[in-house]
């Protein structure tokens, strides 16, 4: 067969033809007008304009079942020639040739004058010749030609086709897809209503309702009865399915946005009603509220037939520390000031923190404190102001092992602490002032200070100085402060510098490098602690470290005068502190060293690394490791001179304080943090537990050398 | 000791530089974490211990800030 291009019109008749040949098919005929045979002939017009424009399996099986009715009650030929004639443009359109060509042979065979009604395919025109070996006799046979292999008419053709097969087979996605291309190539009513079937069946009814309007809409201008009829049963049933969705905006609301399955939507719709397929759909809005961006972030999982009506309810981000609409508010800021307005825990008027913690300690040396204390802070983060102060209390079993004769008995008497805050900062610079008392019955200590800071370079680099200045008065023994004592002892004045800088280093890293000097006026020599003297040839070279308390007695000399100290001490630190955050974790690594006059030098380094396990749970491991040489009088075993008249000489200096010999300390130990309730929530609230061993070696020392300190604390905080 | 100045005041230094680094405020998400401040992180007895245990003292003058989130 020689194939030849067609023209638009006859591509047109060719393949989109189908339904207009219903009607010839039914209507004419040659059948007689028994009752039975009428019946019959309007079911299968009823078959061919209903279903198989868009429903070829159903109306296949309909086809069959009118067949068998017809066969049993003995319809007239010419009814039984339809029947087939219809089962083979089924089956032909299905993609079966050779079923469509025996039922075009048994149409020939009930009927002689059976024929396609003039809208059939090509192919069904040349089963339909192969079948009766007539091709003269197939309807407008002369007029129409076969579609062309190359050309478009043949894709869509085959589009077509395929789509069909997809469909028969549930293959849904394919039966869209196909449609979709064939009707590229041309516009047909019939594909339309067929790519509506499958979209209606896929779930996707919204499209599937388009088509079949469109599809109607094809069906009146080309007055496609048959078309008309099935489009407008398919758009009423859809209407009927379609889910529908409407939104109430929040009030107030300015600058309101509104994503549907992210697409605008807009605003001046909103409250409209908007038909959605069935299925899971995301609504996300977002806007300000109170001058702060908030958001409404929720998913739907809508029914066929349902109306849902969206409340949008914005809220501040739902976030521990940061949010996609916190970043998107930040990515707009053009300055620190403009970031802070993003943070939703800078947006109230006042901040309330409260804390109260219980902290205990003990040692291997007999010394046991326990220490309760509260603090509480109000702060005004848009205003720049706060006040804040604590208090605490210890109960201290015992001093040290070599005063303890001396001091008071266990848990008789407390050390009361207690200290107040208050800073204000607007804007770039700030001052914040401080002072503090601790008071037991023979130490009273009074501290006030003042620290200035400024942010510079857009708050990467933050400079902080102070100073302050303390007063501590030394007494033995209950209120025994001016009494037992000359000026000259247990009267300390400390006048205090420091001096910061925090460096941002990069999103994820800070550093502070800083220093302090202190400079000590007074004697703080210790009232209770004796000093015993050896004799500088025989005794003092050949006392070992640790020697009991036995041993010095028996070897010491008779005089044992107080602790006398230097009445002036400089003392400087400079030190530096990184916090790196790694992913969900935060490495924070301290270093400080230390000198003073009294020769003393020191290296502290201290280590956490906090990671958050949890939005609610926190864990750090903690270490820290100091070591130091002792002053530069110190001595393991002081010397005393006996004159022959019997005078006495002993060192001007002289001390028996551990923590004034060499000594090396390591610590380890940690802490978790879990918050309570929400952390977004109005009210923030957790628990901190830390613990700590500590084990000291003294390298140079009477009495003791070592120490294992076992301390820690349980705390509990509140923000609102 | 004076190689310790030393060696603070190079650190110093290159502190100061890498600061002049911008990091661009949406950037600083991060730093906003609590476990970030710059500030000394210690409850209880921690502090108190240390001041007795250890014959130095001071050290970190000066932290805070820096930190972009308030």
């Amino acid at each position: 067969m020689i194939l030849r291009p067609l023209t638009r019109a006859r591509l047109h008749a060719a393949v989109l033809g189908l339904g207009l040949g219903l009607a010839l098919l039914v209507a004419p005929a040659t059948a007689s007008a028994a009752g039975e045979d009428a019946a019959i002939r309007e079911a299968v017009q009823q078959i061919m304009t209903e279903d198989y424009p868009g429903s070829l399996g159903p109306a296949k099986k309909k086809l069959q079942d009118q067949l068998g009715n017809c066969l049993k009650k003995g319809c007239g030929p010419a009814v039984k020639g339809e029947i087939y004639v219809a089962l083979g443009m089924v089956s032909s359109q299905l993609g079966q040739a050779d079923e469509a060509k025996q039922n075009f042979k048994s149409a020939g065979s009930s009927d002689p004058n059976a024929k396609l009604p003039s809208g059939a395919t090509p192919a069904m025109k040349a089963q339909f010749e192969e079948a009766t070996g007539s091709a003269k006799e197939a309807a407008g046979g002369g007029e129409e030609e076969a579609p062309a292999a190359g050309g478009g008419v043949a894709a869509a053709i085959k589009l077509m086709m395929e789509a069909l097969k997809a469909d028969q087979e549930g293959r849904l996605e394919e039966c869209i897809e196909k449609d979709k291309a064939a009707l590229k190539i041309e516009e047909q009513p019939r594909t339309r209503l067929h790519l509506a079937s499958c979209e209606s069946r896929n779930g996707k009814l919204v499209d599937a309702l388009k088509d079949a309007q469109r599809a109607l809409e094809l069906g009146i201008q080309k007055k496609d009865a048959g078309v008309m009829k099935v489009a407008r049963t398919r758009v009423k049933e859809l209407l009927d399915r379609i889910p529908h969705v409407t939104f109430v905006p929040p009030p107030g609301v300015q600058d309101l946005s509104v994503k549907f399955d992210d697409r605008p939507v807009p605003l001046d719709a909103l409250t409209k009603k908007f038909s959605v397929d069935p299925g899971k759909h995301r609504v996300v809005a977002e806007g300000g509220v109170n001058g702060f961006p908030a958001t409404f972030d929720e998913e739907y999982d809508v029914k066929e037939k349902e109306f849902v009506t969206v409340r949008i309810t914005l809220k501040p981000p739902a976030n521990d520390y940061i949010t996609p609409g916190q970043i998107k508010c930040m990515l707009a800021a053009k300055s620190q000031e403009d970031v802070q307005k993003c943070l939703p825990q800078n947006r109230k008027n006042i901040v309330i923190r409260a804390a109260a913690d219980l902290s205990a300690y003990s040692d291997t040396n007999s010394v046991a404190v326990y220490t309760p204390g509260i603090n509480a802070a109000i702060a005004s983060p848009t205003a720049g102001w706060n006040i804040g102060g604590n208090m605490i209390l210890d109960a201290v079993s015992a001093a040290s092992p070599d005063i303890v004769s001396t001091a008071s008995p266990p848990f008789e008497e407390f050390r009361y602490g207690g200290g107040l805050t208050a800073g204000y900062k607007p804007g770039l610079y700030g001052a914040q002032g401080s002072g503090s008392i601790s008071s037991s019955v023979d130490y009273v200590s009074y501290t006030g200070g003042i620290r200035l800071t400024a942010d510079l370079n857009d708050k990467l680099i933050t400079p902080t100085i102070g100073y302050s200045y303390s007063y501590d008065r030394i007494g033995r023994g209950p209120k025994n402060f001016q009494h037992d004592f000359n000026d000259l002892k247990g009267a300390l004045d400390t006048h205090g510098v420091e001096a910061g800088i925090t460096f941002v280093m990069s999103p994820t890293a800070v550093l502070l490098i800083g220093g302090t000097a202190q400079f000590e006026r007074g004697d703080q020599s210790q009232p209770y602690r004796y000093i015993p003297m050896f004799d500088p040839d025989t005794v003092a070279p050949f006392v070992p470290n640790g020697a009991t308390v036995d041993l010095v007695n028996r070897t010491r000399l008779p005089v044992r005068p107080l602790e006398q100290l230097p009445t002036e001490r400089d003392r400087f630190a400079v030190g530096g502190r990184f916090n790196k955050r790694l992913n969900n974790a935060t490495l924070r690594i301290e270093q400080r060293f230390y000198y003073d006059t009294w020769g003393l030098k020191a290296s502290s380094t201290d280590a956490r690394y906090m990671v958050d396990l949890s939005r609610h749970l926190r864990v750090w491991p903690h270490l820290r490791a100091h070591a130091q040489s002792g002053v530069n009088f110190y001595q393991l075993a002081y010397s005393a001179l006996l004159d022959p008249n019997g005078g006495i000489t002993v060192p001007l200096y002289r001390t028996g304080d551990r923590e004034l010999a060499p000594l090396i300390t390591g610590t380890g130990g940690g802490g978790v943090r879990i918050g309570l309730g929400e952390p977004e929530g109005e009210v923030k609230y957790g628990i901190t537990i830390v613990g700590d061993v500590m084990y000291t070696r003294y390298l140079k020392a009477l009495y003791v050398t070592t120490r294992t300190a076992v301390y820690g604390s349980v705390g509990f905080d509140v923000e609102f | 000791m004076r190689r310790s100045l030393l060696l603070v005041v190079a650190v110093g230094l290159l502190a100061f530089a890498s600061g002049c680094v911008k990091v661009a405020p949406y950037e600083r998400g991060m730093l906003a974490h609590p476990t970030m401040t710059a500030e000394e992180i210690a409850i209880g007895l921690d502090g108190h211990v240390r001041a007795v245990s250890e014959g130095a003292a001071g050290g970190l003058g000066g932290g805070g800030g820096g930190c972009g989130c308030n």
